[in-house]
């Protein structure tokens, strides 16, 4: 039934065209991934990964880590938890038991930087508070969130995780947030994130939304769309266009949307 | 081969006729009460059909509720006929109503059951560690049967590609492990000792799968078939699956009415018959060398099991694509490799992973791309 040497064959034509397929183009790749209710975001150059946050759904995650990652590669390199919430680092003992993971850095602290090659992961916040009290309307987990500033070339791609209003505004008083290119919206846009004066500061050309379909919370808020779109903000949401790819060389950036 | 062949209907025309007889007795409307322990429970969609002893009914609850618990049911007498062939009666508007709980009867299946399932998930973690997903989830839900790790973007490609069934453990799987197995075995021993062992192995495979009636019943068709070959009947293959068939309803004849029964026998006859027959046909007009390629990747017996199997999916659940054909055309003849890659995986993961993976990243290919 089943003939030894033509599927040995087979098996090594398909090999070396899943090899040519996956083989690394050099270009860095950031991807948003569609997790449903929750944020994962894979970081691609050449044979390195990055994970900040792992979502929830380890199905969802796994199965975006698994198009990104050439099937030979079974490290992550480095894997941020921005903080501790289920929707944040969820699925992370399912990554661990299929990957192994080189670094995971939770708790950092403001100024940390990691460097892999000419890719700088910029630590704007740790996970210690900024704020004295936190809101009503927020949690202290939250507001704990670390926020990451990617840098490659001419791109730069701030992570905020979930980090509210008052955190938003305690680093715009700091003069930590410069102009940065793409944003990753904090709280799936809340209406209690995205303030106008932080906005302001970093002036995103494009703003990522990491939202589930017709999720419970009503994310995003339509006041903090507004908000983004009076910066001149592009949006895209994961909810509407699936995972969100970034590729760039250092200068040219493109954007590919899954639907 | 007629002569035998009108022998086993006249036999099972009187077992259905003493089947009938016996049921006689009860009037039909007849209100009855049986209290006991259900034999078997099978859930479908949101009912639960549940069989003691000689009486089947049903309930709208789920059969978890029901298992290893006595109960006590009141319904009324219904006959079908082709229940009342097997001798069993239908019990209508049945009222159950729990009696206890047999701990020593739960806490001994239980305990099965986890040792089963736990070393079912530490096979499928040699999947999870060395091959990516979507990749990995498919390769454990054939080679297992294993389907709650197949991503749900994926499983609804599957279904709309036409090709959910190769995630399900089958009568075409059993048949692909006992032969693939039976074939490995005459390197090394005689014929009726390879036999033996491709019946322990697609034994093994059936616990592994998780002893789903299907299963169960594909394992014992594949059994008596060969069975038969060390009775030395081999030969006639189309015979041993008509007597293979008839003992199973000799049993229960109500399982002729059954989709998967029906399905099981049809993928045996597609793939011990009608492949010969259908290679040797294709022969003739377009040459052996062509076919030769074929049969060796499986496209004839993917193709022959597909003939027969389509008109009873179609008359069962109303549909057949033309994709489906396709996208299964393409997919099936990777099946058994895949299965052979990924046991060996199980064994030696950094031998076979790649290679199984090969195979995996293909299906997964056409199913998006059919699938969408």
């Amino acid at each position: 039934m089943v003939n030894w040497k033509r599927w040995s064959g087979v098996v090594g034509i398909l090999l070396v065209l899943w090899v040519w397929q996956q083989w690394p183009d050099g270009k860095l790749h950031v991807v948003f991934c569609d997790v449903g209710q929750g944020d994962a975001s894979v970081i691609v150059l050449g044979s390195f990964q990055a994970l900040v946050d792992t979502g929830a759904n380890e199905s969802r995650v796994t199965e975006c880590l698994g198009r990104l990652i050439p099937f030979w590669d079974r490290q992550i390199e480095v894997v941020f938890l921005s903080h501790t919430d289920k929707d944040h680092v969820g699925a992370l003992p399912g990554i661990k038991s299929r990957y192994m993971i080189g670094r995971i850095i939770d708790k950092p602290s403001t100024g940390d930087i990691v460097r892999y090659g000419s890719l700088d992961f910029d630590i704007l916040k740790g996970s210690e508070l900024v704020v004295e009290k936190v809101m009503a309307s927020g949690s202290e987990s939250n507001e704990s969130s670390v926020v990451i500033r990617l840098v490659y070339g001419n791109l730069s791609v701030l992570y905020t995780g979930d980090i509210d209003t008052a955190t938003e505004l305690a680093l715009s008083e700091r003069s930590v947030l410069i102009k940065t290119d793409v944003l990753k919206v904090s709280h799936h846009g809340s209406k209690y994130g995205s303030a106008k004066e932080f906005l302001e500061k970093i002036m995103p050309k494009l703003a990522i939304l990491s939202v589930g379909a017709k999720n419970s919370y009503g994310h995003p808020a339509s006041d903090t769309l507004m908000r983004l779109e009076a910066v001149g903000a592009k949006t895209l949401r994961t909810d509407k266009s699936g995972t969100i790819t970034l590729v760039t060389d250092g200068k040219e950036r493109k954007v590919f949307t899954e639907k | 081969m007629k002569k035998r062949i009108l022998i086993l209907l006249l036999l099972f025309g009187l077992r259905c006729i003493l089947g009938w007889f016996s049921i006689l007795i009860f009037e039909p409307g007849e209100k009855i009460r049986v209290t006991g322990y259900a034999n078997t429970l099978s859930q479908y969609a949101t009912k639960c059909i549940i069989r003691m002893n000689r009486f089947v009914f049903l309930t709208e609850e789920v059969c978890a509720k029901y298992r290893d618990n006595k109960i006590s049911v009141i319904g009324n007498i219904d006959t079908r006929v082709i229940d009342g062939f097997a001798g069993k009666l239908w019990l209508t508007n049945a009222k159950i109503e729990i009696k206890g709980r047999s701990q020593e009867l739960k806490e001994s299946r239980t305990q099965d059951r986890d040792y089963l399932n736990n070393f079912r998930e530490s096979l499928v973690s040699v999947y999870k560690k060395f091959v990516p997903e979507p990749e990995a989830g498919l390769i454990a839900g054939i080679v297992l049967g294993y389907e709650k790790d197949i991503g749900q973007k994926l499983y609804q490609q599957m279904i709309k590609s036409g090709s959910v069934h190769i995630a399900v453990v089958s009568g075409y799987n059993i048949l692909l492990v006992g032969s693939v197995v039976l074939s490995l075995s005459f390197w090394f021993m005689r014929r009726p000792f390879a036999i033996w062992i491709a019946i322990a192995a697609m034994i093994f495979y059936a616990l592994l799968a998780g002893l789903d009636p299907p299963v169960v019943r594909a394992v014992w068709m594949a059994g008596l078939m060969y069975l038969g070959q060390v009775l030395g009947r081999g030969s006639s293959s189309g015979w041993i699956l008509t007597f293979t068939a008839w003992i199973m309803l000799m049993f229960d004849p109500s399982l002729l009415s059954s989709a998967s029964f029906q399905l099981s026998v049809a993928a045996s006859f597609g793939l011990m018959v009608m492949e010969p027959w259908l290679s040797k046909k294709f022969a003739d007009k377009i040459g052996d060398g062509l076919i030769n390629l074929a049969g060796s990747i499986g496209v004839t017996s993917s193709l022959s099991t597909m003939l027969v199997t389509m008109p009873i999916i179609w008359w069962h659940f109303g549909r057949m694509s033309l994709f489906g054909i396709l996208s299964n055309i393409l997919i099936l003849p990777l099946v058994p490799p895949l299965m052979v890659f990924g046991v060996g995986m199980l064994v030696s993961p950094g031998v076979f992973a790649w290679s199984t993976y090969a195979l995996a990243h293909w299906m997964v290919l056409i199913i998006r791309f059919f699938g969408n």
